[in-house]
């Protein structure tokens, strides 16, 4: 098969048609820069091999040109040496043509006859796929080897079969397989084996069937127990609303009532019966109380009667020893009359002698008070005459201030001539003393100040006059002079020649000062004053004091002494105070005697009126008792009594006996309790029955609607229905399981089967593609899988595929691919390669070899190489092909 | 005196069948109600007044509305015959049962007579003749129910006819012959002219005067009795003398069942089409078989059975129902029609040393290559 034409319309980027130019037998390279087309050309040829022009599908979508229109393709090529042309047309315009020599196949046909020449099988609504598709390999899919399923899988093993003798039937193996497949894909996925289609179905609907039986029977079982409790209400409310019954409970229940009346009237009965009792019980009572009062106060008068006599005796016992007490106390208090009076005596005696004492205290003290107020009369007058003294002396603290100020400004105009001074220091030989003479006086040695003109005078040698200096000797004289004047005039004033006496002068007055303080404190210390100025007071004062005393004290010795009396002897202290207390003594035993006696006749004449009170109240008891007995005997004479308490214990027997009459009654019927409980019961239960009635006829007339409900859907006869239909989906479900079994096993049968053929036919495929692969590879053996896969090769050591080099890996993907082309063209079907940008990666020399092996194969089929390196398969030397526009799509003629 | 009863039972209106399709089943369902017409139209035909149903006139105790009053409408088409109805074990008049809706609801036309307690009721109105039903109040007594008529009273002289749906005692199942029980010698026992029974689904005559008239129109493949699908019609000269009876066909459908059907050949296949056929050959639309299928088949045997009995027998019948296959008899000369070599061979090889090996697998196995097989031939026609 060779491809001699190929034109695009509407594809992708080429909107207007477009002619792949000088297509032909052998290599064919077409070269052209990124973007030029060169890929969408294999894609249109593809999709013109394997998209049915009717679809819609992704695929075709991706064919639509970018400014809109329907994808249109031709390709014309030369099969079995007779010129071909496959057109087809997507979209709007869909057409599909296939010219095969003469024949020409249009639409469906066309396409079942292109799947037929190329080997494809529909693998969706609108695609099919077979060897093909590994021998037009886009960008991309070079580095890769080619994945073979389907029809593709079948090509190769025809393709192998054919070869090989005793390898049949693999194609229809694999046409079972695909059957089986189809059939088995109803019941499981073919990925996971996970149920789906019919069988899923199935068990989804089983499994509703079956719940829907349940849900029916728990339904059916439900009414069945409405019916019955249907039953059981009916069956109960006619019970409850029988009139006979409802008759008979009424007659019971008034029979009952009748009774509790009878019942009642008998407990009234009762308690009137008690009442009588209680009332008679407590008339007797009442009766024999009076009668054991009566007897009480009998018993009471004669007690007191008795009393009375016995306490008058008592009575004149007492009144004798009240009298012998009266006569005891008058002789006592007469004893003590007389001791109180001696002792009187004997008081006044020492009162004198303590009052001559006293006096003669008093003198002492007045004597005392006198020597003190002469002594404070002495220290005032000698305070007095210092104080005179001290005011005629004139040279106090403040003179001496300021004649100290005077001194210190004279001191000061010294001073400052002092510093205008000439200094004058000399130094004398030894020998010298006493020939040196300043101002008339032996030459000190001592450094001296001249203030005025001094005269030096050297014995021997001449005199010396020395002036100081003269600017401010005049004003520092006259300062001088002026300040001893003031000096002066001071020490004049207060008589004083030097400044010396002066501070004699002071120092006298200052002692004089002392003398005034020591007299004044002298003088505060006797006449007890604080203050100096009080003196004079103070001392008017103890003056007065003094006189007055004196004055009393000579009183109260004229009272003391009265005339006459001045000679008598005082008995002393001592004599009169134990005379006095003898006295007191005697007094206090006379008192103590008549509190004594006093005491007796207090007792005994409170036994008399004790005696007397009791009597009196005895008296007055006994009046009362015999006043009350007079007066219940009045009112109810005691034959009376004895009548009323013998007929109140009759009554009291008789309502004893009616008590016990009643009690037996009742003892015989039932407790009145039990038949009001009775009729509670009764009253209540048929209550309830009314409220029974009302309760069931509701759930009587619930049941019913739920049972019309259920009969009117028909339970039962659904319940057959789903029963039946859960049985019959239960056997599909079955069926399908089984099915599934089988076909899973088939299936599993003939793909080991078919492995197994297929591993037997590898050694002839490895065979086949050995040159092509040692060309390259140098001394390698190859290894394959069942599914057409080169996995391994080894040169000096096995080396797995997917371990070698993106480049390599991507030569050996050529290489099978080339095989494959190569074994469909040994087989006599359609054949080329077209590879797109592939081999980019290959080495140099690697390159030039895998071209060597190229030409070797396009002697024997077509080969199609698309590049963008131009430069890199010039060494290649194929027909150069190119793009050219056209004006019109033009099929040939 | 001449007196004429039509005698059924067993119509169980409303009956489901669950190895039918959908199709099947309405058609048989709706045959079950047509039948009435027959039998009205037999009593019609042979001049009884009266048509004793004598139980299970309704399949379910609650059955839907129309269920309930088709059955009811059908008879009130035959205004000249009075139909009387008693329950069965089926409809056993229960609180709420069919018996009780049907006449809550006014649903009973005039010319059908429920007959709801066991005491005898006058067939005409000179007294001449008397039914005596026994009334089923729940699905299943232990006592006789038919025992009130020994001492039922009825005028001197009278046709006395009792009507009763159980099991004869010391007649048929022992197992069944447990509930419901009725004493073969009642009709002996209590004066009866005639004891029409219900209950069992096929033809039976007790003895002279106690029968079971069956159902009028087959439900199951194995009736017990002879056949079913008839009603008797009873004749009486007079109150003691034995009745005269004959059945008359009422029913459409046949239900046959073949069991032990061994396949081994293609004439086996052939005849086997042929027997099923035979039971009506001219209206093979109202057969219903079960085939009890066996035996050994070859791969082309095999595909016959497919063709004939499965594809085409089914078809031409109302309800094929198969029970078993014939296996694949595969042997190694068998195998060579799938090649001397290749994948498919060998898979078919080591499914037949699976199905050979035996167990369960093996069923499974035998499936998977029939299908083989099958799929085989599909293949083979596929190729050019």
């Amino acid at each position: 098969m060779i491809l001699t034409d190929i034109q695009l319309e509407a594809v992708r980027r080429f909107t207007s048609p477009i002619r792949v130019e000088g297509l032909g037998a052998g290599l064919n390279v077409l070269a052209a820069p990124n973007e030029a087309g060169k890929s969408t050309v294999l894609m249109a040829l593809r999709a013109a091999l394997t998209l049915r022009h009717g679809s819609k599908a992704q695929p075709v979508r991706d064919l639509l040109p970018y400014g809109g229109g329907s994808p249109h393709i031709g390709v014309g090529f030369t099969w079995n040496n007779q010129p071909c042309w496959l057109e087809k047309k997507f979209g709007n315009g869909k057409l599909a043509r296939l010219d095969l020599g003469g024949e020409r196949f249009d639409g469906d046909e066309a396409e079942e006859q292109l799947q037929a020449l190329f080997e494809l099988e529909k693998v969706s609504k609108g695609e099919a796929a077979g060897l093909w598709n590994a021998l037009l390999v886009a960008q991309g899919e070079s580095f890769a080897q080619p994945a073979l399923q389907g029809a593709g899988r079948s090509s190769l093993q025809a393709c192998l079969q054919q070869g090989l003798q005793g390898v049949t039937g693999t194609a229809e193996a694999s046409a079972m397989l695909a059957l089986v497949r189809r059939q088995l894909a109803q019941y499981q996925t073919a990925a996971t084996g996970k149920t789906t289609g019919r069988l899923k179905q199935v068990q989804e609907e089983s499994a509703q069937a079956q719940a829907q039986v349940a849900a029916l029977a728990a339904r059916r079982e439900a009414l069945r127990e409405d019916i019955h409790a249907l039953e059981q209400i009916r069956r109960t409310l006619a019970e409850s609303e029988n009139p006979e019954r409802r008759r008979q409970e009424e007659e019971k229940l008034l029979l009952l009532r009748q009774k509790r009346d009878q019942l009642r009237a008998l407990v009234d009965q009762e308690q009137l019966a008690q009442t009588k009792l209680h009332a008679a019980g407590q008339a007797l009572q009442y009766a024999q109380a009076e009668q054991e009062r009566r007897h009480t106060h009998r018993a009471e008068i004669a007690r007191l009667e008795q009393a009375l006599a016995e306490g008058q005796r008592a009575r004149s016992e007492l009144e004798r020893l009240a009298r012998e007490a009266d006569q005891a106390l008058v002789q006592a208090q007469a004893r003590l009359a007389a001791a109180t009076e001696q002792h009187q005596q004997a008081r006044a005696v020492l009162a004198r002698v303590v009052l001559h004492a006293a006096l003669a205290q008093t003198r002492q003290s007045v004597a005392r008070e006198r020597t003190a107020f002469e002594r404070a009369q002495a220290a005032h007058a000698k305070l007095e005459k210092a104080q005179a003294s001290l005011q005629v002396m004139r040279v106090d603290g403040a003179f001496m201030r300021r004649l100290a100020k005077a001194v210190q400004a004279l001191q000061q105009a010294q001073a400052h001539m002092h510093a205008q001074a000439t200094r004058f220091v000399a130094q004398l030989e030894p020998d010298a003393a006493g020939t040196v003479w300043l101002n008339g006086q032996p030459c000190p040695i001592t450094p001296q100040a001249l203030t005025d003109v001094a005269e030096l005078v050297v014995d021997g040698v001449g005199r010396f006059t020395i002036s100081p200096p003269m600017q401010q000797h005049a004003a520092l004289h006259k300062a001088h002079a002026a300040a001893q004047t003031a000096v002066d005039e001071l020490l004049r004033e207060v008589g004083c020649h030097s400044t010396d006496q002066a501070e004699s002068q002071h120092e006298a007055y200052r002692q004089m000062e002392r003398e005034v303080a020591q007299a004044a404190a002298e003088c505060m210390a006797l006449l007890s004053v604080s203050d100096v100025s009080s003196i004079g007071r103070a001392l008017d004062s103890q003056r007065q004091t003094l006189h007055e005393q004196e004055a009393l004290l000579a009183r109260e010795q004229a009272a003391l002494t009265p005339e006459g009396e001045g000679l008598s002897p005082q008995p002393d202290m001592d004599a009169a105070n134990r005379q006095e207390q003898e006295r007191l003594a005697a007094v206090e035993v006379a008192r103590q005697c008549e509190q004594s006696a006093s005491d007796l006749r207090r007792a005994a004449h409170t036994r008399l009126e004790q005696a007397l009170v009791q009597a009196t109240q005895q008296q007055q008891a006994l009046q009362r008792c015999q006043r009350e007995l007079d007066v219940w005997l009045t009112r109810e004479p005691e034959p009376d009594l004895l009548v009323r308490v013998a007929q109140s214990g009759q009554q009291q027997q008789q309502a004893q006996e009616a008590l016990e009459r009643i009690a037996q009654t009742r003892q015989q019927e039932e407790p009145l309790a039990v038949v009001e409980q009775g009729i509670l019961r009764r009253e209540q239960g048929m209550e309830h029955a009314r409220e029974q009635v009302k309760t069931l006829s509701m759930n009587l007339r619930e049941r019913e609607t739920r049972i019309r409900q259920a009969e009117g859907e028909g339970l039962d006869e659904q319940l057959a229905s789903a029963q039946r239909h859960a049985t019959r989906l239960q056997g599909e479900q079955a069926a399908c399981e089984r099915e599934r079994a089988a076909l899973a096993l088939l299936e599993s049968a003939l793909l080991k089967a078919e492995t197994t053929q297929t591993e037997r036919y590898l050694a002839p495929l490895v065979q086949a593609m050995q040159p092509a692969f040692s060309a390259l590879f140098r001394g390698v053996a190859l290894e394959m899988d069942t599914q057409f896969a080169l996995t391994g090769l080894t040169r000096q050591r096995s080396e797995e595929v997917k371990d070698l080099s993106d480049g390599t890996r991507e030569q050996i993907a050529v290489l099978v691919r080339l095989g494959f082309a190569e074994l469909l063209h040994k087989r006599g079907a359609p054949a080329i390669l077209v590879l797109d940008d592939a081999l980019s990666f290959s080495d140099s020399q690697r390159l030039e070899t895998l071209f060597d092996v190229l030409s070797d194969a396009a002697t024997r089929l077509q080969i199609i190489l698309l590049t963008c390196h131009a430069e890199q398969f010039a060494p290649l030397r194929g027909r150069l092909l190119s793009l050219h526009p056209m004006e019109h799509f033009t099929p040939p003629r | 005196m001449c007196m004429k009863i039509v005698h059924t039972s067993d119509w169980q209106i409303g009956r489901t069948f669950s190895f039918v399709d959908d199709e099947a089943l309405g058609a048989l369902q709706a045959e079950r109600l047509n039948v009435i017409g027959r039998i009205g139209a037999l009593a019609r035909q042979e001049g009884a007044p009266h048509v004793l149903v004598a139980g299970d006139v309704y399949e379910h105790e609650t059955p839907s509305e129309r269920t309930l009053r088709q059955p009811m409408e059908r008879m009130r088409q035959f205004a000249d015959i009075t139909w009387h109805l008693i329950p069965g074990n089926h409809d056993a008049h229960t609180p709420q049962g069919v018996w009780t809706r049907l006449l809550r609801d006014n649903a009973v036309p005039d010319n059908v007579r429920l007959h709801l307690s066991p005491a005898p009721v006058a067939l005409d109105a000179g007294g001449q003749a008397w039914l005596l039903p026994a009334v089923l109040q729940r699905r299943h007594t232990l006592s006789d129910l038919t025992a009130y008529m020994n001492d039922a009273p009825t005028p001197e002289g009278a046709l006395r006819i009792g009507v009763a749906h159980g099991s004869v005692v010391g007649f048929g199942n022992e197992d069944e012959a447990q509930h419901n029980p009725i004493a073969i010698d009642r009709a002996e026992q209590a004066g009866l002219a005639y004891l029409a029974l219900g209950d069992w689904h096929g033809f039976r005559q007790i003895n002279a005067r106690t029968v079971y008239a069956g159902t009028p129109e087959v439900d199951r493949f194995g009736t017990g009795g002879a056949g079913g699908g008839e009603c008797v019609v009873a004749a009486f000269d007079g109150p003691t003398s034995p009745p005269r009876l004959s059945t008359h066909r009422t029913g459409r459908f046949i239900w046959r069942k073949l069991e032990n059907v061994v396949l081994t050949s293609g004439a086996d296949i052939e005849a086997l089409e042929s027997r099923v056929r035979a039971i009506a050959p001219e209206q093979p639309e109202t057969i219903l078989a079960w085939l009890e299928v066996s035996g050994m088949l070859g791969v082309e045997n095999l595909a016959l059975y497919e063709s004939l009995i499965e594809r085409r027998l089914r078809s031409a019948l109302t309800c094929l129902r198969l029970s078993g296959a014939p296996g694949l008899a595969a042997g190694v000369d068998d195998l060579d029609m799938l090649g001397a070599f290749g994948p498919v061979r060998e898979a078919a090889s080591a499914l037949l040393a699976q199905v050979e090996a035996g167990g369960a697998e093996a069923v499974v196995a035998q499936e998977a290559l029939q299908r083989l097989f099958l799929l085989w031939g599909d293949v083979r026609r596929a190729q050019p």
